[in-house]
C-alpha cells in the first residue's frame, strides 16, 4: 500500500464521515459544515488517484480541477451559510421547516 | 420577531439569526437511523476506497498530452497551462459560477451587520490588529507573486485570489476598513470584471484566429498573464464580498408601510409609478 494509497483511504473515510453528518445531524449550520468536509474528502481522493496510474508524472488536470473546486466550494459555503442565516432569521430555530408544521403568512 | 405579512421580505435582524451559532442537537435522526447511516457512510467509503486503490490500472493518456503541446501553451506550469489554455473555457464557467454565487447572497439581503470595535467600547483588540500589521501585509506581497509565479512555478489567480481575500476578510471584520457593499460601483466592477473580461479576450480573439479564447502565436504568454491579474482581483473581492457584505439600499421606511404592503424599496417604487399611472 503505497502513499498515494493511504491518500485514497483518507479522503474516502473523510467523505464518508462529512455523509453521515450531513445526513443525521439537523442543524443548518452542521450540515453546511459536513459538506464542506465531504468536498475535502472528493479532493483529497481527485488527487490521490489519478497519481498512482502515472507513477513519476503528475496529472495536472485533476489538479486544476480541484483547484477551481476549492474556490467554487467557498462561494457555495457563502451562500449556503446566507441562505441558513435567512431560514433562521424568518422561522426562529436553526432547522429546515418540518412540512408538518402549521404554515405561517408570508414566503 | 415580527411575524411576516403575506407579500413582504422583510430585512432580517442579525439577532433573530443567532440561533444558527448555537449547537442544538434536538432534530438530530434517531439512534438506529444514525447506525444505519452509518453503515451506508461505511459502505461509501469502502466503495470510493476499493475503486481508488484497487481500480484498473489503465494508463492515463491526458498528462502525456500536455506534457507534449506544453511548450505551445505559454507557460511552463502545466496546471497553469490546463487551466488557463487547455482548458480556458471551464475556468470561464467558473468564474461565473462565483459570479452567480455573489448574486444569489446578495439578493438574500442578509441585514445590516457592525465589524469590528461597537461604538462606545473602549478597549482595542490587540491580539487581532497585531495579527493583522502581520499578515496583511504578507498576504498582499505573496498573492502578486503567486499570480506572477504562476506561469513556471505552482501558482495563479485562483490561489492569489484566494489569499487576498483572506487579508480582506481579516481587515473587514476587524473593523479597521469599511466592508464593501454592493452599492459601491467599484465592487460591482471588480465583481463582474473577471467574467467580463475573460468574455470580451475570447471574444476579441474570435475574429483574428477563429475560435473563442484561442491564443494566437507567441501572445499566449501575454495574454495568459493579463487574464490571471484581472481573475486575482475579481476573486479576491468576490470572496470578500460573499462573507462581509452589507446591504446596498438602507433600511426601508416604516412610515411607507401604512400606504402598501411590500417591504422592499424597489416595491415601494413601483407602487408609487403604478399611483402616479392611475387617473
Amino acid at each position: 500500500m503505497t502513499s498515494l494509497d493511504l491518500y485514497t483511504v483518507a479522503g474516502a473515510l473523510i467523505f464518508a464521515l462529512g455523509l453521515h453528518a450531513v445526513l443525521v445531524r439537523g442543524h443548518l449550520f452542521w450540515k453546511v459544515l459536513a459538506i464542506n468536509v465531504m468536498g475535502t474528502g472528493i479532493f483529497l481522493v481527485l488527487l490521490a488517484a489519478p497519481a498512482r496510474s502515472t507513477p513519476g508524472v503528475a496529472d495536472p488536470v485533476p489538479q486544476a480541477m480541484v483547484l477551481t473546486g476549492i474556490v467554487v466550494a467557498v462561494a457555495a459555503t457563502a451562500l449556503a451559510l446566507g441562505v441558513a442565516l435567512r431560514v433562521t432569521a424568518r422561522t426562529g430555530a436553526p432547522f429546515l421547516p418540518d412540512p408538518d408544521d402549521d404554515r405561517e403568512g408570508g414566503g | 420577531m415580527t411575524p411576516p405579512r403575506p407579500g413582504d421580505t422583510p430585512r432580517i435582524d442579525e439577532a433573530d439569526a443567532r440561533p444558527l451559532l448555537v449547537d442544538d442537537t434536538s432534530r438530530d435522526a434517531s439512534p438506529l437511523l444514525r447506525l444505519l447511516l452509518g453503515l451506508l457512510a461505511g459502505a461509501t467509503a469502502v466503495g470510493i476506497g476499493l475503486v481508488g486503490v484497487v481500480g484498473g490500472d489503465r494508463p492515463a493518456l491526458l498528462p502525456l498530452l500536455v506534457a507534449d503541446h506544453l511548450e505551445e501553451s505559454g507557460v511552463s506550469n502545466p496546471v497553469t497551462a490546463v487551466l488557463l489554455n487547455f482548458r480556458g473555457y471551464d475556468t470561464l464557467l467558473e468564474i461565473a459560477v462565483l459570479l452567480a454565487a455573489m448574486a444569489a447572497v446578495w439578493s438574500l439581503d442578509r441585514g445590516s451587520r457592525q465589524f469590528g470595535r461597537p461604538s462606545g467600547e473602549p478597549e482595542a483588540q490587540p491580539v487581532l490588529e497585531a495579527l493583522i500589521r502581520v499578515a496583511v501585509p504578507v498576504a498582499l506581497v505573496t498573492s502578486v507573486y503567486l499570480t506572477w509565479v504562476g506561469s513556471t512555478e505552482p501558482g495563479g489567480a485562483f490561489q492569489a485570489g484566494a489569499l487576498l481575500a483572506g487579508g480582506g476578510v481579516l481587515l473587514t471584520v476587524s473593523g479597521l476598513v469599511r466592508p464593501p457593499t454592493a452599492a459601491s460601483a467599484t465592487v460591482r466592477a471588480f465583481v463582474a470584471g473577471g467574467v467580463a473580461g475573460f468574455v470580451l479576450a475570447g471574444l476579441v480573439l474570435l475574429p483574428i484566429t477563429g475560435a473563442f479564447l484561442a491564443y494566437p502565436e507567441g501572445w499566449a504568454y501575454p495574454m495568459i498573464v493579463a487574464i490571471e491579474v484581472l481573475l486575482t482581483l475579481s476573486i479576491a473581492v468576490v470572496l470578500v464580498e460573499l462573507f462581509v457584505d452589507v446591504p446596498a439600499v438602507p433600511d426601508p421606511d416604516p412610515s411607507l408601510d401604512a400606504l402598501d404592503s411590500s417591504g422592499d424599496p424597489l416595491g415601494r417604487a413601483l407602487a408609487a409609478a403604478e399611483r402616479e399611472d392611475r387617473p
